[in-house]
């Protein structure tokens, strides 16, 4: 789901940093004092929740979340996937430091496209609206991700559009996985602690007290 | 998953005595100019700096291998395909993927020196040190402490699981299963974020970490090893271009 490190060029790792360093410190200017431990709390949850691994076929995948992610910690999502980034690089050599920001492109613009998503759910009137648009945010972000990582990868060359096509078809039944999961985890959250996704109309604020 | 990653932080090695202020910054400068080089003469010789700067430092090569093993069958896997893929032909495409495949080993070796000669909480301080928001500093020290709590916590609802028989496959019933695996993790967690965020607050806590940690002013010997890196990392570009 990651660009490992040596493949992109070194002035597509330097934009993706300028980006995330714009984004992320825009965000985070938002997060006040109490917030902070928080979302750092709710990041490590989604870090060990990306642990899980579901079997598609032959192969398993490890979940990918950034969609629910973006529900839940809205903008505060992609300073929280960066963080997540950042540990998975340093701490088990996942990734790579230098990628680190065109890899928070790819995770965290989709996360903040499914807090946009799911807050539709206000505008319009669905049944299982939760089940409804958590499918939606959960599926889209994958497609999105998809979508940046394969762009990305064609960046790194022409030698690399068939590795771009192959990596977007992949994403196919990852989305499949990540739509149902996310909607599940949404509905049962909206059923057995509500105030959790009442945060939705203040952007960052994880719960209210 | 193994978190200790900073476990060889004890070492006693120049890399280890370094000001770790000139260390991020070296080894982050020894990145960059990795990330510029498109000549295989030149990656080749970004391994070999790397690979010695592990074994300088004193790591157990069989606890390296172990890390990189998974970014290696990764970064080998275009070995098989660049060269059926590139517009130049195969000796194209083969030179690329070998360019890749050191580059990216490279910079992964690189991590071990950068942040593993330090204790975290230190290599933390330090990027507070260099102007990164300390906001994200918190974050990551927070994020750190309890992920092997949640780890447990994901572990405990496994058990439970599989005691009552569940398998995991491709199909609605597993994905919406793992959905509530997932929601229960959360709902236990925000209900410990209050508890720990409230006696956060009455140990002082006012928005910042404290570490006991304080910076020894930076000694000749840490210039000579920061100017040798970034000669290095010069001496790499410099090469990339004149071949």
């Amino acid at each position: 789901m990651h660009i490992s490190e040596g493949i992109l060029p070194a002035m597509v790792l330097v934009s993706g940093w300028a980006v995330t360093v714009l984004i992320a410190g825009a965000t985070l200017r938002k997060v006040e004092g109490e917030d902070l431990p928080k979302m750092a709390l709710l990041t490590s949850v989604f870090f060990v929740a990306s642990l899980i691994h579901v079997p598609i076929g032959p192969v398993s995948v490890h979940l990918i979340l950034n969609g629910l992610v973006g529900v839940i910690l809205g903008y505060g999502a992609y300073p929280s996937i960066l963080l997540g980034l950042a540990l998975q690089a340093i701490l088990f050599q996942h990734g790579g430091v230098a990628v680190i920001g065109v890899n928070a492109v790819i995770m965290g613009t989709p996360a903040v496209l499914a807090y946009w998503i799911f807050g539709l759910r206000h505008v319009l009137p669905v049944r299982h609206g939760n089940v409804f648009f958590g499918f939606a945010a959960g599926a889209s972000a994958t497609v999105l991700s998809g979508v940046l990582l394969s762009l990305f990868l064609r960046s790194a060359g022409e030698a690399f559009i068939p590795v771009a096509k192959l990596a977007l078809a992949a994403h196919i039944p990852v989305m499949l996985i990540e739509g149902v999961v996310t909607a599940s985890a949404v509905s049962y959250l909206a059923r057995v602690k509500p105030e959790a996704l009442a945060r939705q109309r203040s952007p960052i604020r994880v719960t209210r007290n | 998953m193994h978190l200790a990653f900073d476990r060889f932080a004890q070492g006693d090695s120049g890399i280890h005595r370094m000001d770790t202020r000139l260390k991020l910054v070296g080894f982050g400068s020894f990145l960059v100019a990795t990330a510029w080089v498109t000549t295989w003469p030149s990656a080749f010789a970004a391994l070999a700096a790397a690979g010695f700067w592990v074994g300088y430092a004193g790591f157990p090569w069989a606890f390296v291998v172990r890390r990189i093993r998974m970014p290696f069958f990764f970064l080998s896997s275009f070995l098989m395909i660049l060269p059926f893929s590139h517009p130049d032909g195969p000796g194209a495409g083969a030179i690329q993927a070998c360019v890749i495949l050191l580059k990216g080993m490279a910079m992964i070796l690189t991590i071990f020196p950068m942040f593993g000669t330090a204790p975290l909480d230190i290599s933390m301080k330090t990027l507070e040190g260099l102007k990164v928001s300390s906001k994200f500093v918190a974050m990551i020290l927070f994020t750190f402490r309890y992920f092997s709590v949640y780890s447990d916590e994901l572990q405990t609802i496994r058990h439970v699981f599989r005691s009552r028989g569940f398998k995991p496959g491709f199909d609605l019933h597993s994905a919406r299963t793992v959905g509530y695996l997932v929601g229960s993790l959360l709902v236990r967690s925000l209900d410990q974020t209050e508890r720990i965020y409230q006696s956060m607050l009455c140990r002082g806590y006012r928005g910042r970490m404290v570490t006991l940690y304080d910076f020894s002013p930076i000694r000749r010997e840490d210039q000579y090893r920061f100017g040798l890196l970034i000669l290095i990392s010069m001496g790499l570009v410099a090469l990339d271009k004149l071949i």
